[in-house]
């Protein structure tokens, strides 16, 4: 079963790039991206919901945030549809990713989600690890949540179908979603990577979702994202 | 590590180069049985320590060049590191008076990621330069610290940092045949670029079109114009065509280079300008 999974693996690695073939081959559950992958071989992990399909553009600003249902690292599933009505917010997350430390370590996202969640704000991380890649997978991604005391959930899209949907380059890559269901921001949380500012400070993120808030558009909608690439299966 | 059947390991490395980031995977591995697996597993256990080494070389009389090598699969970022990673950076500290001119960096290669990121550096080796002036009289001690950073990757990211020192008055100038490509791939002015460059304002901002004449354009490497976000690239063997969403209030506030033009010569050589020309005011 191993030896299989491998062989699987080094195959789909070397397939045509080809947007619409990001979903693992030869899963019978036809799934939303990222659900087939619940947290490792859970037996008494609850079945996958109705499937929607995975967009096959990338999401663009003022479109329909593209739907997924993604399991959180228990297993329970999360479905952006039900979330209508709140503004959610997606985190691309890689646990081991060194931008990733910085940010929920001493930079800027180590309170901004606490903060925005106080406020009514849905926040996600969105781990689009490929399984063995840096810092893919539940485990990891649990220990990471428990390192930075992150108390907002994390999402697995092993597959990477969700990811590509958004168009996600890096972690963390930011997306902010409105009441409405449309992407309304993408990009980086600020113009400092690693704190590293580059040129007048630009705190993006936190500045979209105060316009959001006051009803107001966002400005700098989309903005250059920085940090590790996500690690893609391919 | 888990085994991987002798025919998952042989598609793998036969169809490594073209999937993978080119820098993660030396296509010279193919050709060695013993290569090791390229697996993921294998890039997540692999030991990261010790992947880049620095040490700081007089250049020139009046320029010093830190020397990053680096471990074979791993790459370092340019100054604009693309979609992801890092710049690769070095700060000197040096005796008081003594001054230190920007670092310039050798035009990089592109790597692209799966998922379209688009990411410039190096593999294997490079060098920053920075020019430097001794004030008069010269200082009583004459040793400059090279405060190097970086970001390597592979599939996984490791930040890095080490300092490197050299006793400027006393420094013999180094081999030049260490620094002579690296030299090479610094990019010339833009007056010196054989090209016409022009602009004209589009439905999202300003484009810029750059035709080239004397040579064969194989690729440009753009740096961060900030307000002006570049928004696509039309890449021809004569002609660059650089898109810019940029609100016309911003405009203003546009400055800097637009990136590096690298040109085939007739003589199959390369050569490497900045493309400066001026920003539009209105």
């Amino acid at each position: 079963m191993r030896r299989a999974t491998l062989l699987v693996l080094v195959l789909a690695a070397c397939s045509t790039p080809d947007p619409t073939a990001t979903r693992r081959e030869g899963r019978e559950a036809p799934a939303p991206a990222g659900a087939k992958a619940a947290p490792s071989e859970k037996d008494d992990a609850p079945p996958a919901p109705a499937p929607s399909p995975a967009p096959a553009a990338v999401a663009a600003i003022g479109s329909p945030a593209p739907d997924f249902t993604l399991p959180d690292l228990d297993g329970k599933f999360v479905t952006l549809a039900d979330l209508r009505g709140k503004t959610v917010v997606l985190e691309w997350f890689n646990p081991e990713c060194p931008f990733v430390k910085y940010a929920h370590g001493e930079g800027p996202l180590s309170k901004m989600a606490a903060t925005h969640t106080e406020k009514g704000i849905v926040w996600l991380a969105i781990n689009s690890g490929a399984p063995g890649k840096q810092g893919a997978g539940a485990e990891k991604s649990r220990a990471g949540a428990e390192t930075f005391g992150m108390a907002h959930p994390i999402l697995l899209d092993e597959d990477g179908a969700v990811g590509k949907a958004y168009g996600a380059k890096t972690t963390p890559h930011m997306f902010v979603i409105d009441p409405e269901g449309k992407l309304v921001f993408r990009g980086g949380v600020d113009n400092a990577p690693m704190g590293k500012l580059e040129g007048e400070a630009q705190p993006w993120l936190g500045r979209a979702l105060e316009q959001l808030a006051a009803g107001q558009p966002v400005g700098d909608a989309d903005v250059p994202p920085y940090g590790c690439s996500v690690k893609y299966a391919s | 590590v888990p085994r991987v059947p002798a025919a998952a390991l042989a598609l793998g490395l036969a169809c490594s180069s073209s999937n993978e980031e080119p820098s993660a995977r030396p296509r010279d591995s193919a050709a060695s049985p013993a290569a090791p697996a390229p697996t993921d597993d294998s890039e997540v256990e692999e030991d990261t320590t010790n992947l880049v080494h620095v040490e700081v070389l007089l250049a020139a009389e009046d320029e010093l060049a830190v020397r990053y090598q680096i471990k074979p699969g791993w790459h370092l970022y340019w100054e604009n590191p693309g979609d992801a990673g890092l710049a690769t950076d070095a700060a000197f500290e040096g005796p008081p008076g003594v001054t230190f001119e920007p670092l310039r960096y050798p035009a990089p290669e592109r790597f692209v990621s799966p998922g379209d990121v688009h990411s410039y550096g190096y593999e294997h080796e490079t060098v920053l330069f920075a020019r430097f002036a001794l004030p008069d009289p010269p200082p009583e001690h004459s040793k400059v610290v090279a405060h190097a950073t970086w970001l390597a990757c592979k599939s996984s990211c490791i930040r890095g940092k080490a300092d490197a020192h050299i006793e400027i008055a006393t420094a013999t100038p180094a081999d030049d045949t260490l620094l002579v490509d690296h030299r090479e791939k610094l990019p010339r002015p833009g007056s010196e670029l054989p090209g016409r460059p022009a602009w004209a304002a589009t439905e999202t901002g300003r484009a810029l079109t750059v035709s080239i004449a004397g040579g064969e354009l194989v690729e440009f490497y753009p740096l961060l114009t900030e307000p002006a976000r570049l928004e696509r690239t039309d890449v021809t063997s004569d002609r660059l065509q650089l898109h810019y969403r940029v609100a016309a209030s911003d405009l203003a506030r546009v400055r800097g280079p637009q990136g590096v033009v690298v040109i085939r010569n007739p003589d199959r050589s390369r050569s490497y300008f900045r493309l400066e020309t001026p920003w539009p005011t209105t």
